[in-house]
Formats: structure tokens, sequence, C-alpha cells
């Protein structure tokens, strides 16, 4: 990580920021250098996090984790006002994502501000392996 | 078994393909308008909203790019500022805190908009719900380095 930071163009050439106005070309070449690099580093640490942690809920969602865990939380649902059933979406979400979510959602009937409730449960907690994983390594 | 391991490999390259397709292109975009003036105000104006729960200036940018695009995509960002700027790790603590509840919203919103549910109140009751949440949790942080140092 450390050999990537200290070569990086900006600080190499020792010019600060865009100021000196190099012109249009050579700053457009420059930015798309060190975004493509930046880029690609991040993107191989996010990698290397996410893809483990999909296999991990792969399992999980195959051995029936996540009906079990619907069916733990079936009797809050009630407290948000919505049916039993909702919890289905709502574990899909905190396991899963919002689209596999959003899937399950599209099985039960349910009215808009269930919907909305149901969506802001949802949003607020959703892909909880990869996140989690992802945020630890972050900080 | 086979066809466990032949989802993992294909969702795999699915959901790194989706990464790798923004996130480099949003990192090389926000390189060139980064310096930019209008980059600049809405940073600002950001700054003075996320300053209440605790994020300073230069937290502010990271934390607008994930609030909008979300940590996949923002990710990039995010790792690259707290680097570039050091932030600190109360920064990241309440960074992290507070986008883990609000996140990805031009995306999400979108999502559940099509489903049926209000845009409005789905945002409204997620900042608040973080800004409440990022507050306490880093109250009891506080608490809790202060004593591991006395």
């Amino acid at each position: 990580m450390t050999p990537a930071a200290a070569s990086s163009p900006g600080a190499a050439s020792g010019e600060p920021s865009p100021q000196p106005a190099p012109g249009l070309g050579a700053r457009l070449r420059r930015d798309l250098r060190i975004g493509v690099k930046a880029g690609l580093r991040t993107f191989w640490e996010l990698a290397r996090v996410m893809v483990p942690a999909y296999g991990i809920t792969l399992v999980l969602e195959r051995l029936g984790v996540i009906q079990r865990l619907a069916q733990l939380a079936r009797p809050l649902m009630s407290l948000l006002g919505l049916p039993g059933d909702a919890a289905v979406p709502l574990m899909v979400g905190y396991v899963l994502n919002i689209y596999a979510a959003v899937g399950s959602m599209q099985a039960l009937h349910l009215s808009a501000q269930q919907i909305t409730v149901l969506a802001i449960a949802i949003l607020i907690g959703h892909n909880l392996l990869v996140g989690a994983r992802s945020s630890t390594r972050r900080a | 078994m086979t066809d466990l391991l032949r989802t993992f490999v294909t969702g795999s390259v699915d959901l790194l393909l989706r990464v790798f397709l923004i996130v480099v292109p949003i990192m090389v975009v926000l390189e060139l308008f980064e310096g930019t003036r209008p980059f600049r105000a809405m940073v600002r104006a950001w700054a003075r909203v996320v300053r209440h729960v605790g994020l300073n200036e230069r937290s502010a940018a990271p934390t607008l790019i994930g609030f909008l695009l979300g940590l996949a995509y923002g990710g990039g960002v995010i790792v690259r500022d707290i680097r570039r700027h050091d932030l600190g790790r109360r920064q990241v603590f309440i960074m992290s805190t507070f986008l883990s509840m609000v996140h990805a919203v031009a995306e999400d919103s979108l999502v559940f908009m099509a489903l049926g549910a209000s845009v409005f109140w789905v945002v409204a009751y997620r900042i608040v719900w973080a800004a409440l949440v990022t507050l306490d949790l880093t109250a009891v942080a506080t608490l809790v380095v202060r004593r591991r140092k006395a």
C-alpha cells in the first residue's frame, strides 16, 4: 500500500493541485491516470472482501437460514403494522441485498404505506454480511 | 453443490464486473470535477449538514459520495480520501456508522419508488435515524476511549 501511495503522480512531480494550469489535455491525461489507478486499487480491495462474503451468503441462503430468521422475526412485524409474511423480504434484505428483497416483496400484497415502512426497514439495514466485512476492512 | 459453485462464480463475476465498471469511471470523473467550483459548493453545503453528526469539512466529500452513490461504488472515494487526508479514527468511525444506515440514496430510492414507496419518507426517515444512532454510538465510543485512556 505504501509504495503505491508514495508514487502518486501529484506527489512525485511536486506540483500542488491544478493551479499552474498545465493545459487541458495534460490535465485530463493526468486525472485519467490517477483516477484509473485509484479505481483499480479500490476495486481490488473491495473484491477481496466482497467475494468471500458473497460466498458465505449464498451458503446461508441454501441452508435455509433466511427462512428460519423470518420465522423468528414474524411476531415483530405487527409492531410495524406489517403482516407476518413481511419478515421474509426483511430477512432476505438483511442477508442478501435490496434487489432480492424487492423480488420477494413482489410476492406479497402490501399497501403503499406498508411498502414505505418496509422499504425504510430494509434500506436501513441490508446486505449485512458483505457490508460489515467491507466496512471493518476500511476502518 | 456444483450448481451452488456455479452460482458463486457467475455471481462473483457479475458483482465484480459491476463494481469495476462503476468504480473506475467514478474515480476518473471525480478526479476531474473535484477542483471545480460547483462541486466545492455542493460539498460545503453538505458539510454544514453533516457537521451536526460530528463530521468535519474534509470528511464531507467522501460522505456525500457515499450518501448519493452507495458504499460499493463510493467506497473507492471513501478509502482514497481517508488515506489522502489522513482523516483519523474518530472521523472514520462516525462516517462508517452514518453511511452504514444511509447510502446509495439515488439508486435505492429509484428501486423502491418503482415498488410504490414514498421516497420522501424513506429518505427523511433514514437520515434522521442514522443521525440519531450515529450521535449515540459516537457518545458511547467517546466514553469507552476516554475510560481506556484513564
